[in-house]
């Protein structure tokens, strides 16, 4: 394993800043041809310590990022990440811990050799008078099909970017209300369809 | 369970979908008894709103009786009647602490698609594109409601569901149009627009203390219910100049506030198709009076334009040299419907506001997609439409 702070790369640079001051590169045109490099923020109303120790719990994480389906801790130090694509397949890796600040940061990596080769770090920090906490968010990765993948992402709506602070938001929504806003469920015109095919189970339902 | 959906422009459907589940801990299904067509909802059946899809369920006016509740539901009791605000709001967030219910940070599960355009996401809405949230909406015969216990007003068993109904938008909308106004003893309040928006404005700046309101409009009918409430009134279609009538009217001063009830929307999907959006509904609006810059224009100087109307995109040719001279003050955004509700039902409960007035047209569930074709084509006669779900 390499070592995280012994390289001056770009979250280096970051984490030693502490916060990010330049605008989101990735939601540019052609933001595919550069560095995947992805930073968020929210704030949070709870104090830095719950949020840290929500997210430090690592097999949380899949209850607001949409697109991990599990996190499997290992150790204490390694956990495995699983990540269902649209196509239907699972990407895997493994990831260890390559720095922990309790209550102030997390920052971890993916092993040599993953399938995904993935760095990130989140950071807990006190938001001004009682905001709560600002979570900063910044990872570096690249996928599975590489350029091509990331190309084809910038067709729907699961842009990496977009993605990564939808996930933040339900993060806040998640702490702050304990539900996830959602309308998947819902009825709609569109199933009329099933009620055809005598699907529609409950329809009806609340009815007299 | 039937349920009017958008099938496209100038295409609404009865259809029958399935009843409404509890989603979410905090949700509650609530059987509507009555919902109504909003302005609003026009800018949806003319299909301005790319972020429609075919079968979304319309509406954001309801109230009706609750049918079921979610297990973290504390307030609200199944058998409650209530009111549903059109705005969804958390009720645990720092804008919903704040009073800022239609600024929550946590309804719009689509949120991403917001703060590309706005910078930031408001909050979700009943029925009202997937921009807001794609939520289904009330002009149906049940409908869930998210945060039940922050989102309803319950009202007593024994009041005409007329006379409360539009505490979920129109009135609150026209009320807080009004409060933004800072109306002070002696003020002249001038209106664009006559709709139930304005109409409830007007009422509004009366209880809050105006002198005079000035209502313009060109239908006929909708100035006359202006006049009703002691209005006086501008037809544009009779007149040169409106800068020029309103200074002649307050003695060269012009209004001491400008309210804006008459709005444009431009909504969108991707950022790009947004900003076209944008360009085409600013294009539309060459063709109309333009309500906004009017308003700048007319404004007495260190007054206030309200605007209740809605606004989505960018805005041409916005007069702001003269905003910025005059020294104007500027509120606007979507209604904070919750804080407004109690309040307001007390006002109805005393007699000192009936918003029921503004109904010109009372349909069954069947008939909703004539009474949206009417409420499209003949403002004149269809002012307010209210559709009996059960």
């Amino acid at each position: 394993m390499r070592e995280f702070q012994s390289e001056p790369s770009f979250l280096n640079d970051a984490l030693l800043r502490g916060r990010f001051g330049d605008v989101d590169r990735s939601l540019q045109p052609f933001s595919f041809m550069k560095p995947k490099e992805l930073h968020q923020s929210v704030t949070i109303d709870r104090p830095p310590n719950e949020v840290f120790d929500f997210w430090r719990n690592f097999e949380n994480l899949p209850r607001f990022m949409k697109d991990i389906a599990r996190v499997e801790v290992l150790s204490a130090e390694e956990s495995r990440w699983i990540v269902k694509l649209r196509s239907g397949a699972s990407v895997e890796w493994t990831a260890a811990i390559t720095d922990e600040r309790p209550g102030a940061m997390i920052a971890w990596r993916s092993l040599e050799g993953s399938e995904v080769d993935t760095e990130g770090a989140v950071w807990f920090s006190k938001a001004p008078a009682d905001l709560g906490t600002e979570v900063q968010l910044m990872m570096t990765y690249r996928i599975p099909g590489g350029e091509l993948t990331e190309l084809a992402t910038l067709f729907t709506d699961e842009n990496p970017a977009c993605l990564t602070l939808t996930n933040l938001r339900r993060l806040k929504a998640l702490l702050e209300t304990g539900e996830i806003p959602t309308i998947e469920g819902q009825p709609n015109g569109r199933d009329e369809i099933l009620r055809d095919r005598n699907l529609g189970q409950n329809l009806g339902r609340h009815a007299g | 369970m039937k349920a009017l959906c958008w099938e496209g422009k100038h295409d609404v459907a009865v259809k029958t979908v399935h009843d409404p589940d509890i989603l979410n801990p905090h949700d509650a299904v609530v059987k509507v008894q009555a919902a109504a067509i909003c302005g609003s909802d026009l800018h949806l059946y003319d299909g301005y709103i790319p972020s429609m899809q075919r079968g979304d369920i319309l509406g954001h006016e309801a109230m009706g009786e609750v049918v079921e509740v979610g297990p973290m539901v504390r307030k609200v009791k199944v058998g409650d009647r209530v009111v549903i605000p059109f705005d969804i709001a958390c009720g645990s967030c720092r804008y919903c602490r704040d009073g800022e219910f239609s600024l929550c940070d946590n309804t719009n599960p689509n949120a991403a698609l917001a703060d590309h355009l706005y910078g930031h996401s408001g909050s979700g809405l009943f029925g009202y594109s997937h921009l807001f949230g794609g939520y289904a909406g009330g002009q149906a015969e049940f409908v869930r409601v998210p945060f039940i216990d922050t989102n309803s007003l319950v009202v007593p068993p024994e009041i005409d569901e007329e006379k409360v109904l539009f505490l979920s938008d129109i009135l609150p909308t026209g009320y807080m149009a009004a409060e933004n106004c800072g109306i002070r003893a002696g003020d002249t309040v001038a209106i664009w627009g006559a709709g139930p928006v304005a109409q409830m404005a007007l009422r509004s700046a009366y209880l809050l203390g105006a002198e005079r309101v000035i209502v313009i409009d060109h239908y006929p009918k909708r100035l006359e219910m202006a006049e009703e409430a002691g209005a006086d009134t501008i037809d544009f279609d009779d007149i040169d100049g409106i800068q020029d009538e309103l200074k002649y009217r307050t003695g060269g001063r012009g209004p001491d506030a400008c309210i804006d009830a008459v709005g444009l929307e431009a909504h969108g999907h991707t950022a790009l198709a947004l900003m076209d959006r944008a360009k085409a509904a600013v294009k539309l609006t060459t063709d109309r009076p333009d309500a906004l810059r009017q308003a700048i224009l007319a404004c007495k100087k260190g007054g206030t334009v309200s605007i209740p109307g809605v606004y989505g995109g960018f805005l041409d040719q916005l007069p702001f040299g003269a905003a910025f001279g005059k020294g104007l003050t500027l509120k606007m955004g979507q209604t904070h419907t919750q804080r407004y509700m109690e309040p307001l039902l007390d006002h109805v409960l005393a007699g000192d506001l009936d918003p029921s007035f503004v109904i010109t047209h009372r349909v069954s569930i069947e008939e909703g997609p004539e009474a949206y074709r009417k409420f499209a084509h003949d403002k004149n006669e269809c002012i307010k439409v209210v559709i009996q779900m059960h």
